[in-house]
């Protein structure tokens, strides 16, 4: 920037106009408003937590709850048949229980890296769609049969892939569009919106969309009618879990939150020490159940951080980071609405792909076609 | 422990540093480094919120808040040269974001205008044009104003704007080619700069 130049001028003049305040007490004062807002919070949970005991759920047996439902059959490892993802997180008793992981009842991947049930992209069922930074966010789909395609030329603001992969969301001119997927005839939904702050998140029925409009709220695709978020959802960057009833999102200081979807307000993620705040401004993805939240950790390279991928997972109840057996640097993660999670990783030059079940069974680990480097891992549908 | 020692504990256990009467309770170096930060910056950070807003409370709004944030934050600062980094991501962050409802000031402020600072030359053309570029401003979106001030009051990089905010670095330029666009429509002082701009985009 050239200095000196008039707007730099007149901006200081204008700034010499305020008039200096003593904000010590003042901050102090609100400080400890909020410290008592986040501990009523707290002490909610808790009574509800005690509440549950106290009701004996507790004793319940695992056993008795019902299997979580199947869509699709299980295969085999063999090498013809693509390996079907689960539908649902299955908590497996005892299968969480690797070091470091401080909620055992919960699947946590081993600590060590398992074989795969297969090793041929050709298994890896369902669609993962990249974006181009560098080409005015073209979106690039890629399926189990390979070759890449584009599907979106350019939609020149960050998009929103529908949970079956069938239509993309974008912003463009404050107008959101929604096209299907490689094809040529968008069509306005909604006008008066925007997507810097929240792309369009849409829901898992894929029936609506989380949108950042003057009145923010989520958008009724078929009929248009815009239901706002709870004036106490404050943050942006929202995110479904896979069954729909939770969003987590950003708060405008930077930590991570939960909440209902008709909830009033969110529960704090924990600021773990070994996060160091650095998740805290984006959230990627979001299981099944809102138990895990895919984030950037890393600072990115990339001067779009604002649309970079996720690169971690973190357990939205304790804040810790989910270490994944996973070799090499993570460049991407990402969760399918079933709770399945996709992993990118650079090692050696080379990129893998990572299929992961919901109880972290690594089912397919894949060499991923290079003609896809240099693009940004953006989701993975059904 | 003393009946009195308990209050005074639970009193400051959210991070009050002062007690009752006003008196400082600078226990330990992190009660006292805050203070300073405070002094010592409230005023730089208030001018940046002024233009933000455009009023003189609603700018000590966003300054409170911001601060008390960074309050809360404080032990998880490494290092105090941190906070005003932190204070302003926060102010950037709860002004821009749509959630929160920005507030900018509805009526202009004259008052203060002929009090403080100004031109040496003409001090009723000066405030005519203070009061042209403030409502011009104002005239902006949140984000746009929020752009402007990081790029042309701070002297922030177009990187380091995306990454205050929170946006990829091409909203950064989206949003600064529509704000001095706009600017250069309704402050004609501007226009040459605007220009300038333009050409070396």
């Amino acid at each position: 920037m050239t200095a000196p130049d008039p707007l730099r001028e007149e901006l200081c003049e204008l700034a010499d106009v305020v008039v200096p305040a003593d904000l010590y007490e003042r901050s102090l004062i609100r400080s400890r408003r909020i410290g008592r807002r986040e501990a009523a919070i707290g002490t909610t949970a808790a009574v509800v937590a005690l509440a549950l005991l106290g009701s004996g759920l507790w004793r319940l047996p695992k056993g008795a709850e019902p299997a979580p439902p199947v869509a699709v059959a299980p295969v085999g490892p063999s090498a013809s048949a693509p390996v079907a993802p689960t539908s649902a997180p299955a908590v497996r008793p005892g299968a969480g229980e690797t070091p470091g992981n401080s909620r055992p009842d919960r699947p946590r991947p081993r600590s060590s890296t398992s074989s795969p049930r297969s090793t041929a992209l050709g298994d890896l069922p369902g669609q993962i769609f990249y974006a181009d930074a560098g080409d005015d966010g073209r979106l690039v789909r890629l399926t189990g049969a390979g070759n890449p395609s584009t599907v979106l030329s350019a939609s020149n603001s960050a998009a929103g892939v529908s949970p079956d992969g069938s239509r993309i969301a974008y912003v463009t001119d404050g107008t959101l569009m929604v096209v299907d997927a490689g094809g040529d005839d968008p069509r306005q939904v909604y006008a008066g919106t925007a997507s810097a702050e929240q792309a369009p998140a849409w829901s898992p029925d894929g029936g609506r969309l989380l949108i950042d409009a003057a009145d923010p709220g989520v958008l009724d695709v078929a009929t248009g009618r815009l239901s706002p978020l709870a004036a106490g959802l404050e943050g942006r960057h929202f995110r479904w879990s896979g069954d729909g009833t939770t969003l987590v999102y950003a708060t405008p200081d930077c930590g991570l939150e939960v909440a209902g979807t008709t909830a009033q307000s969110g529960t704090p993620v924990p600021d773990r020490s070994e996060t160091d705040g650095r998740a805290a401004c984006r959230p990627v993805s979001v299981d099944a159940t809102g138990d895990l939240v895919a984030v950037q950790l890393e600072p990115s390279a990339a001067a779009d951080a604002a649309e970079a991928p996720a690169d971690a997972i973190l357990d939205t109840v304790t804040g810790d980071v989910v270490d994944l057996p996973v070799s090499g640097k993570i460049i991407g993660a990402v969760f399918d609405p079933d709770g399945n999670l996709l992993v990118r990783s650079q090692k050696g030059g080379k990129t893998r792909l990572w299929l992961f079940a919901p109880d972290f069974t690594l089912l397919v680990q894949a060499r991923e076609p290079s003609r896809l480097e240099g693009l940004d891992l953006l989701a993975y549908t059904r | 422990m003393t009946t009195e020692a308990v209050i005074d504990r639970n009193l400051y256990a959210h991070g009050s540093f002062r007690t009752p009467i006003g008196q400082p309770r600078m226990d330990d170096a992190r009660d006292c480094a805050y203070a300073d930060f405070v002094r010592e910056r409230s005023h730089a950070l208030l001018r940046s919120a002024y233009l933000l807003t455009g009023d003189q409370h609603l700018a000590e709004d966003l300054v409170q808040e911001a601060l008390a944030r960074t309050h809360r934050a404080w032990s998880r600062l490494e290092r105090p040269s941190n906070a005003e980094a932190y204070a302003r991501k926060v102010m950037y962050h709860a002004q821009v974001s749509i959630w929160r409802r920005p507030k900018v000031a509805e009526a202009l402020p004259g008052d203060g205008l002929e009090r403080h600072g100004g031109s040496v030359d003409d001090p009723a053309e000066a405030t005519v044009r203070r009061i042209t570029l403030q409502r011009a401003l104002l005239s902006l979106s949140p984000k746009q104003r929020a752009v402007i001030v990081l790029r042309y009051f701070e002297d922030h990089t177009e990187v380091e704007a995306a990454q205050m905010l929170g946006v990829s670095v091409s909203t950064v330029k989206t949003q600064c080619g529509r704000a001095l666009d706009r600017l250069r429509l309704l402050v004609p002082d501007l226009r040459a700069f605007a220009d300038a701009q333009e050409a070396g985009r």
